[in-house]
């Protein structure tokens, strides 16, 4: 009975140990990151290892310098209006289309639907030029409209909203068929809302790829005044390429959005996981 | 279910609507019917249809090409839309520089001699060059012929290119696309402008520079005009 209680503690003990340097390996980017703006240039491109900490003192004001010379107000502002809709977009769209595919009985629905499994195999950069070429056709180069255009219709969606419709009982549909509901309603008022948690972590998803997107950002836009915290920031990799400290403030401020964003839904982020299978 | 069911569930539908709609009394609460039964279909209907109009105008009247798309790759001096490069070259080309479609566009890193698998501003440089975007590419000048071999950058032999052949000929740096056509026959794919303003004056580079024209470029007279005015012809 002691013995195996030692072995339970040992065992707890090792695993905690390698779960803190896991921990501690993932957290060394970051820090690397907030310490290196905190440098001056010449401590940041040292390669003495004992340089960890600024030794001549803390330089805060690269934050202001970064924030000033970026305009960050209008990044941030730029960037979290994509996000918004693209997730807006993408949950009203795929929780149709999933609904459709997964509860409807139509001519053409598993060839339609293999169009869409295609556009997921497919990879994305293949979509870039029509989709340059229609948005510029459309007059939204330089625009909000032109930022969300890619994200407005989601194939993955689809597919996660479809298995989360097909999971749900017949039973439901048909008594609310009973009742009176037509398929609209059907849609709107029952199966709609019990797919919650499939499209809180379809909003996740597409909250995180719109965040990370870099290439559509630099292509549609073009102008500072349009262009997203990603692009903002491969700019002052091009501007600030051999000032290591601006850079890095620059990165530091890029990732606040996203922290505070996972700080208020870290339950939704887990569960999204959980729920679709997927990797963030 | 076959198209032929879907028919005839559709056309019982409507007989079924129909009989309960003219079954209330009074045209409010028909349209309150109508609204409460079918307004997602009313609200997507609406939207499409002013979609499909929005795109078909936005397509009829949009003006959808750059008189001049010129991307000056691997420089970190301010040479992109709204600089001086940008309004001195405006001015003398004679274009109104409030019409927003002549860009400079100087957010772009890569060299091709050094791979640029999974290079964002690569993928940029390619959606421009195959989308017919690209009219100019000025880079270092062993990069550009690296990348002329790819034939995303045009044949400066082509008869387009006479006017600018007979002015820069002697400028001409050549380099043997993949393409089978061209095995083993070295063509044109870049003017060498080192010693243009574009170093000399605006500082925007160092060493070797030259500049391509994309092979699907529609605007080449405006690049002969940006030619002229770096070179000071």
């Amino acid at each position: 009975m002691e013995n195996a209680r030692t072995r339970d503690r040992v065992s707890k003990t090792i695993m905690y140990i390698v779960l803190i340097i896991m921990a501690f390996i993932m957290l060394v980017p970051f820090a690397w990151m907030i310490l290196t703006a905190l440098k001056t240039n010449q401590e940041a491109i040292s390669v003495s290892p004992f340089y960890i900490f600024p030794h001549n003192g803390w330089h805060w004001e690269t934050f202001s310098e970064v924030w000033k010379s970026y305009n960050f107000f209008l990044l941030y502002k730029n960037t979290l209006l994509m996000i918004f809709f693209r997730v807006v977009c993408a949950c009203l769209t795929a929780t149709m289309a999933g609904y459709a595919f997964g509860r409807l009985k139509f001519p053409g629905k598993n060839f339609l639907f293999s169009l869409v499994l295609i556009q997921m195999m497919i990879p994305s950069t293949i979509f870039i030029i029509p989709q340059y070429l229609m948005v510029s056709g459309l007059g939204w180069l330089n625009t909000c409209a032109g930022l969300v255009f890619p994200g407005i219709v989601t194939a993955f969606g689809t597919y996660l909203l479809k298995t989360g419709y097909q999971g749900l009982p017949k039973d439901l549909e048909e008594a609310a068929g009973i009742d009176g509901c037509n398929i609209g309603q059907k849609f709107l008022r029952i199966m709609m809302p019990l797919t919650r948690s499939s499209m809180v972590s379809l909003g996740i998803f597409t909250a995180l790829f719109a965040f990370k997107d870099l290439m559509w950002p630099m292509i549609v836009c073009t102008s500072v005044q349009t262009t997203t915290l990603a692009a903002g920031l491969a700019k002052a990799q091009g501007q600030y390429g051999s000032n290591y400290p601006q850079m890095m403030g620059a990165a530091v401020l890029a990732v606040i959005p996203m922290i505070v964003i996972y700080v208020i839904f870290q339950k939704q982020f887990v569960e999204g996981i959980a729920t679709s299978g997927g990797k963030l | 279910m076959t198209p032929k069911e879907l028919k005839e569930r559709l056309k019982e539908w409507a007989r079924v609507e129909k009989k309960k709609i003219a079954g209330i009394e009074g045209t409010r609460a028909k349209a309150e019917y109508i609204w409460e039964y079918y307004k997602i279909w009313i609200v997507c209907i609406i939207f499409f249809v002013w979609f499909a109009g929005f795109a078909i105008h936005q397509y009829a009247t949009n003006r959808m090409d750059y008189r001049c798309y010129i991307i000056f790759n691997n420089t970190n001096a301010d040479v992109g839309t709204d600089s001086e490069l940008w309004f001195d070259y405006v001015r003398y080309a004679g274009f109104d520089s409030d019409d927003g479609d002549i860009e400079f566009n100087a957010q772009s890193y890569f060299d091709y001699l050094k791979g640029v698998t999974g290079n964002s501003y690569f993928e940029s440089f390619v959606t421009y060059a195959d989308g017919g975007i690209l009219d100019g590419f000025v880079t270092g000048t062993e990069s550009l012929r690296a990348l002329g071999k790819s034939g995303r950058l045009l044949d400066l032999n082509s008869e387009e290119c006479a006017s600018i052949k007979a002015k820069y000929g002697d400028r001409f740096i050549y380099s043997e696309p993949y393409d089978e056509d061209y095995a083993g026959k070295e063509v044109p794919v870049g003017i060498d402008i080192s010693d243009s303003k574009l170093v000399k004056e605006y500082h925007a580079y160092v060493d070797p520079i030259s500049l391509g024209i994309g092979a699907k470029s529609e605007n080449i007279d405006a690049v002969e005009l940006f030619l002229d005015f770096i070179l000071e012809k």
